[in-house]
Order: structure tokens, then sequence, then C-alpha cells
């Protein structure tokens, strides 16, 4: 069967609740055996501004988003004027009437107007936001989507009784007064199920946050920066009870320091951040490489350069993570392209930070770090944490010392935390020897420089062919041939598959490689696969196609077409589908 | 201690005379004097000359970027709150690039000790002006006739004022009156500093043995000495010039960051088991 859509939109000035009254009309489909995929756009603004709640629901999983709208509900006359033209034709608008004038030549024919005065219903003393429960109770009556759902869904959202009494009141009156001025009775156009079972509301931040949790991460620090710093918020909400500790730092440079202060001390740690913060933390990016400390990174991309976008989408600082710090080193770079990959490849970075002794980037973006969608919980059971080489405390004896750097044939070299007995060593930010001494610290030591430097950058590098092993670079969906072979990296994912879909319906075969670990690079994967594709179509949110780039240093291969986007919005399948139309044309 | 250390096996490359051959011996001493458990102590230092004394002590150490020891301290205290952690570095090391950290760590009372060794220039590079050079000092980079035009920053003050609560001050010619102070430094519970004036003799001709000599006063000897009261002790501490005084300038006991957090009441982080973590608590809850 086709999948069904219902798309709506919440639209005003922040403050007036737009984005919890989406997310509780996506939580209750949830709960209903429907799905959602969660928009929310804000701009970088302390009060005030368009904010804007997309909320798509259907029948089948949701891997992304279409503009068109089925409903509009409206706070403020700037969200009339943003997103008049979206509306699909036969679409309602649900509109505050003291805030927003509808100018019906913007509006298709045939669009319903429902004006209600949202305030009214506030009681004296009551704050803006609960105008969302007036909207959420006309919505409900306007649409058919089931009040006794909205119901439960505000009874579990408020903690203390007078709100969740006072925003019920609201809902039910508003809900009564809306559906005594129909004529009919509006059924909604999905079906909701009971006693379906659950499945979690959640964005891309709060399943990398679970991973860490779940990967006995018991240390974060950070500094606040939009959309990467929501990982340390649910750290904090949610990692507490778990004995995690996460410290607020003077500024990127601390906090990177920090989770290599504790990586040392034996305890896995994250930080989060987006492109401006992570550019301060390079220098010691490159120390926890040099000094092979485990540490694991997110950065949540916005648009750059500089403070650039703070709360818009892009995909343009690959080339930058790549390759961020002076000198050489291996790293991991593992770029998830939905929730479930912000989670299960978090909890596997967290174990590869550990068995190669490397620094681990989780590449994200805001559409990804901040778009929910429903998920069913995650299985825990097969996870299993490993910790690598660890040192076993003994007695050190002088035809026996501890060598924290020793060469091996993997170039990985048993660690030692510090506390344990026989494992005192200098860990170091300089090029060392064996022993972490400064390679050319002394007499002795600087005659053998040039051999020193070369094993130990050597054993560096040693790592890769085992790392390439472990990891599941590469992802391929659809048929082994096809018309078009799509190449894309992260949040895009998402789009890639639903247009997949829609151009199966037409009878366009496509088929995708994601590139799902851009550091090592996957270059004989990516070979292999790419000589069987007929023609290529690399997408990205980008203005120069870096994985494009990446791609061609790697294996000398040059995309055929390309789908670079850069205006601060996410991809859509339906674009999509155009540009591979265009490109099969 | 094994009379074979492995993490004793490199001879310094200081200058002969430097300053910092007298604060290695004087933090050995206190080592001795304190009895400390050295699988247990974790030496976390900056880059430049008198950071280099991580090389040559045999704790657990890590040897950092330039500027960043306070924040890979706090890391490694907040990690192993059962660890004894010493952060160390020049006065460029910790008042240059290391301004920010220093006035944060201050700030929220960690419990660590921070030894700085003050030389009032920059060595391992050669001989530049350092945040807490004099005003007129010629370097490198501040030629005659000018000389350094900035106020040298004062560590005491600075300390005092950013809320360290053990603040001393010591001349690396009094050897053993520094492995004393170093000593009750680490076993202040909180945040610990000491300024340890140290000449350097290849880049400082104006602050030398002889110098600081005939300037440096021990505190306990001047009128109206409390280093219970942090007022007279910012003023004792605005002392620069003629009399430079030494000794512990002011102490006081303060919750500590790491005392403070309900985490860190019974076993460290290092030490919690981390293989049986259940998230499904979490997951309900975003259902």
């Amino acid at each position: 069967m086709n999948k069904q859509f219902y798309t709506c939109l919440f639209g005003g000035e922040a403050g007036y609740g737009v984005m919890s009254a989406g997310s509780m009309i996506a939580k209750g489909a949830n709960r209903s055996g429907l799905w959602s995929f969660v928009v929310n756009e804000y701009p970088s603004l302390i009060k005030g501004g368009l904010n804007s709640c997309l909320v798509r629901l259907s029948d089948q999983s949701l891997t992304g988003y279409e503009e068109p709208l089925n409903f509009l509900g409206l706070f403020s006359q700037q969200a009339f004027d943003f997103h008049s033209q979206q509306l699909k034709p036969g679409a309602t608008i649900l509109y505050d009437s003291t805030a927003v004038i509808i100018d019906e030549s913007k509006v298709p024919e045939g669009t319903v107007l429902y004006p209600l005065s949202l305030q009214q219903y506030i009681p004296k003393g009551g704050a803006k936001i609960m105008g969302n429960s007036a909207m959420l109770g006309a919505f409900s009556a306007l649409t058919g989507y089931p009040l006794a759902v909205l119901r439960q869904v505000i009874t579990d959202e408020f903690h203390t009784e007078k709100l969740r009494e006072q925003n019920i009141a609201i809902l039910e009156e508003v809900y009564a007064y809306v559906l005594s001025t129909l004529p009919t009775e509006n059924i909604f156009p999905l079906h909701f199920q009971q006693d379906a079972s659950p499945k979690m509301f959640i964005n891309g931040n709060e399943a990398i946050s679970l991973a860490a949790i779940q990967a006995g991460c018991k240390f974060s620090a950070g500094y606040p920066m939009t959309p990467g710093s929501s990982v340390l918020s649910y750290l904090v909400d949610y990692g507490t009870d778990y004995g995690l500790v996460f410290k607020q730092a003077e500024d990127e440079i601390a906090a990177i320091n920090m989770l290599i202060g504790a990586s040392f001390a034996g305890v896995r740690s994250i930080g989060s951040t987006s492109g401006g913060g992570f550019a301060l933390m390079v220098e010691a990016l490159g120390f926890a490489a040099q000094a092979e400390l485990p540490l694991v990174m997110v950065n949540a991309q916005r648009g750059g350069p500089s403070t650039g976008l703070p709360t818009r989408t892009a995909q343009a600082d690959l080339n930058f993570v790549v390759h961020a710090s002076q000198g050489e080193f291996p790293r991991i770079v593992v770029a998830p392209g939905d929730i479930e990959e912000c989670f299960y490849e978090t909890f596997r970075v967290f174990n590869l930070a550990d068995k190669y002794q490397v620094p681990c980037i989780i590449l994200t973006d805001k559409f990804l770090a901040d778009s929910s969608v429903s998920q069913p919980l995650f299985d825990t059971e097969k996870l299993s944490i490993q910790r690598g080489k660890l040192f076993e405390p003994k007695e050190q004896t002088p035809d026996n010392p501890y060598l924290r750097y020793q060469l091996s044939p993997d170039g990985v070299s048993p660690r030692a935390i510090p506390g344990q007995i026989g494992g005192r060593h200098i860990a170091t930010s300089y090029t060392h020897g064996e022993d972490g001494f400064y390679s050319s610290g002394n007499h002795e030591y600087a005659q053998n420089e040039p051999a020193t430097v070369v094993a130990g950058t050597d054993k560096l590098y040693n790592k890769l062919s085992f790392m390439e092993k472990d990891l599941p670079s590469i992802k391929v969906y659809g048929p082994a041939k096809a018309d078009l072979t799509i190449i894309a990296w992260g949040s895009t994912k998402g789009a890639v598959l639903e247009a997949m879909e829609l151009a199966s319906n037409q009878g366009i075969v496509i088929n995708f490689l994601q590139i799902l670990y851009i550091s090592p690079f996957p270059t004989a994967a990516v070979e292999l696969f790419i000589q069987q594709a007929k023609k290529t179509l690399l997408i990205e949110g980008n203005k120069t196609g870096q994985l494009g780039s990446i791609i061609r240093a790697n294996t000398g291969y040059k995309a055929d077409y390309s789908y670079f986007k850069y205006d601060t919005k996410a991809f859509v399948p339906s674009e999509i589908l155009a540009k591979i139309k265009e490109v099969l044309s | 201690m094994a009379a074979f250390d492995n993490n004793l096996s490199y001879v310094p490359t200081w200058c002969a005379g430097c300053g910092n051959f007298g604060i290695l011996n004087a933090w050995k001493k206190a080592m001795v004097e304190l009895d400390l458990d050295l699988e247990q102590t974790v030496l976390v230092a900056g880059i430049g000359c008198s950071s280099k004394i991580s090389q040559y002590v045999n704790t657990y150490r890590i040897e950092t970027l330039h500027g960043r020891s306070l924040p890979v301290a706090t890391g490694v205290k907040l990690a192993n709150h059962n660890l004894t952690v010493i952060a160390e570095g020049g006065d460029g090391d910790g008042m240059g690039l290391g301004m920010g950290h220093f006035v944060h760590t201050a700030r929220r009372n960690l419990d660590i000790t921070y030894f700085i060794h003050n030389n009032q220039v920059y060595g391992l590079t050669k001989g530049q002006a350092s945040p807490a050079s004099d005003l007129g000092m010629i370097t490198k980079f501040t030629p005659p006739p000018l000389g350094n035009m900035e106020r040298p920053i004062n560590i005491v003050k600075m300390a005092l004022s950013v809320g360290a609560t053990f603040v001393a001050r010591a001349s690396v010619a009094n050897v053993s009156g520094l492995a004393t102070l170093m000593a009750e430094a680490i076993r202040h519970p909180g945040f610990a500093v000491i300024d340890i004036l140290q000449p350097c003799v290849s880049f400082n001709h104006v602050n030398t043995y002889q110098w600081y000599g005939q300037r440096v006063k021990p505190l306990e000897d001047m009128d109206g000495y409390d280093p219970a009261n942090l007022e007279k002790s910012l003023a004792f501490a605005g002392l620069w010039g003629e009399q430079i005084p030494v000794g512990l300038f002011y102490r006081e006991i303060r919750p500590t960051f790491n005392g403070s957090l309900p985490q860190l009441a019974h076993e460290p982080l290092a030490k919690q088991e981390i293989n049986n973590v259940d998230i499904t608590k979490i997951m309900k809850l975003l259902c």
C-alpha cells in the first residue's frame, strides 16, 4: 500500500510554544502506531523571530520531510507571510485572529481559513505559551486528530498539577467550541491504533547522548554552541543519574583539554560543539593523537565560516574535520545519516577510540542533530564494551620496563591508567620514543631522532589497515545494477532513500552509496562499487563538493553529476527526484 | 619506590645555573616530606623550560600543550579525585595562553596544586617578553629604547583576586623553604598556587639571583601579617619592587568543586563499572 502522509506546520514568535505544539502532535502519533518526522527552524535571536515546527506524519516509517502542508497553524503575521506558499490545495489555516491578517490572494483556492483568538482562553496570569494548548484543541477539532491522544500527551508533559489542569482545560474548551462551529466532524486521514508498540520521539543529539551513556562515558566538558551543545544538555539531563559528570568549560580549548585529561585518567569522555568550537579545539585534537589518548568529539555542522549561520544546517565542515591539525595522524571520522546510526555508530566509536587510541569525530549537522523522528527502542543487547589494550599492573624491573608507546605490529601499545602499579610514564604532546620521552630531549636520544620519529610515525599509521577492517565504512542501498548511482553522506541519506522510492514508483532504478566512515577513507570499497556504476550523482550540502574531492583524491574518480545545496535547508526527496530526472533525461 | 626507576633515566637539559634545578630539588624534597604514593600522583605540565620538569620526575605525568596544563589537570582530577594532581609550568605558559584557564580554575576551587616557575621571560623560545616581564625590560620582541611597555602581571595578586584558596610566593634561592611550601600547597584541600621566583641565567639579565636576593623578604617578618585575612594579603601582594614578600600570603578552606559533586561522593569516575549500563529508563521517558 502506498504511504499516506500528513504534514502540518506551526509558526510564530519564540515564546508561543510553537515547537512544543508540534512535538506533542508527533509524540501522540508515535504512541498510536504512526511515524513522524519533525523539523524545527529558528533564527539565532534571544527573543522573537520566526520559529517554525513542521510535523510530517505517516502510516509507515519516515526518513525525510517535504514542505507542502495540509495544515498551517499561525501565531504571527510573519509566519503567514513566510509559509503561505507551502499550502497544498484544500489545506486548513488556523490562525490567531488577534495577530494575523490573511491575504486571501496568497492562498490557494479552497483553503479553509479558521480564525481564533487564542489568547482569550489563557487564564489570568497564565503564560502566553498556553496559547499552544488552545491551538492544539482547535487543531484536533479541525483535523479529526484524536483529542484523547493529545490529552494524554499533555498529561504526561506537565509535571505540576496546576499547569496540567490548566492546559487540559484550555485544550478541551477550545476543542468543544471549534467543533460546535463546524458543519460535520472531521476524520483524520491517518489511522490511530491503540496499544501500539512504543516508539521514542528522539533527535540526533539525543541519540548520540544515549549511546555515550550506554558506552560507559562518565565525563563530558563543553562550551555552549548551537547546534552541538544539546548533546551536552542531554548528558546533563539523562547522564547525571548514571554518574556522568559534565563540566562547563571557559572555552572550547579548555573543554577538549579537560576531555583529554579525563581520558588519560581512564574515563571515557565525549565533547560536542559546532564548527567554530571545533576550530578552537584543533590543536588539542592533534595532542590527543600524539599522546595516543582516546577521544570522542561531536561536530554538529552549521553554516560557516566564522559565526556563520548558528541555527541553520550545512555540510561544509567535512574537509576541515578530516584534515584538522598540523602534522599527520590517523583519525576516525564518522558521518551518521540517521538516528539509528547516531546511536549505534557513537557506541561503536567509543570502542574504536579505546581500541586504536585515536581521536574520533562524529560529524553531524543541524538537521540531523535537531530533527526528531519516531524510533523504536534501540537494541542494546548485543552491544559490548571493549576497552582495547590496557596495561596489566605489575612492578617494573630494569629488564622489563613499561613502555607506554611500545612499538607493535598493529601500532597499538598497552595503555596504563594513573593509579596502576608499575604503569608510571609520561604521556606527551611531543614527538617521542617508546618511553614517551621527547625525541630530541637529550644527547643520547637526539642521535637517534630520525629513526625514532620514523618508527613512531609508522606506528601510528600501522593502525590504519586494522582500523579499515573494523569499520562498516560504506553502505549500499538498492539493486546492484541501476540507471544512476547516488553518492552522499550524513543526513542527506534520509532524503535520498525516499527519493529512491519515488523514483522506483516511476520505473527509475537508482542505487545509493552512503559513505559512513569518511576517515580512514574506504578507497578499495568505493573503487569497487564505482566501477560498476553506469552514471553517478554526487549530492552534498555544500558549495564545493567536499566528499567529491576526497573521493577524487583517493580514487581518481570524479562523479558524473552533482547536486550541491547550501541554502540553509536540508535536502528533500522531491527535489532529489527532480535532479535524478534531469540527469537521466 | 624501587631503586631502579625507568622514569628517571634522563638528564635535564636546562642551562647551567638555571633556577629550574633548584625547583626540581625542592619538588623531590616535597614528595619525600609528604611520602606521596607516586603511582597515585599525576604531574600535568605545559610547554616551556619549566614544564620540562615533567621529563625528570617519576610520578604519572602528562606533558600537555602550551598553556593548557590546568584544563587537562581539571579533567584528570574529575576523572579520578583520589589522585594527587599537580599542574606546573612557567609564567609565559600560565599567564599568557593559560590565563583564562587560571582564572576559571581558581574560581572553581578544584583540589589541585599549581606551581608557576616565574622567570619573567620566555626561555625555550630564547628571550621574548613574558606577561610577567617588568616595565622597560629589553627582550627580543621588545627592543630598545622602549622595552616592554605592558604592566607585568602580579601572579600572587591575580591568584588572590580570582579565588585561589592557597596563595604563596617563594624564591628558588631557598630550596628548603620552597619544598616546605610545596608540601603545604599539595596538602591544601583546594586550588593552591605558588609563584616561584626563578632567575633565567640565559635570557633575563635583570631579575638575577642578586636582584631577587636584595629584595626578597619573608612575609612572616612583616607587620600585620595575617594569612587568614584576604584584604591584608592583597595589600602585601601589591608590594613589588624594593621589597618582594615571599611566603604564604593567604589560606582559606572553601568547598572544592570536586568535593561538591554528588557523582564523586563515592568511587572516582575512573573506577565506576561501565559494563552493565541500562538505558531503558531514558528510552521509555522519550516514548
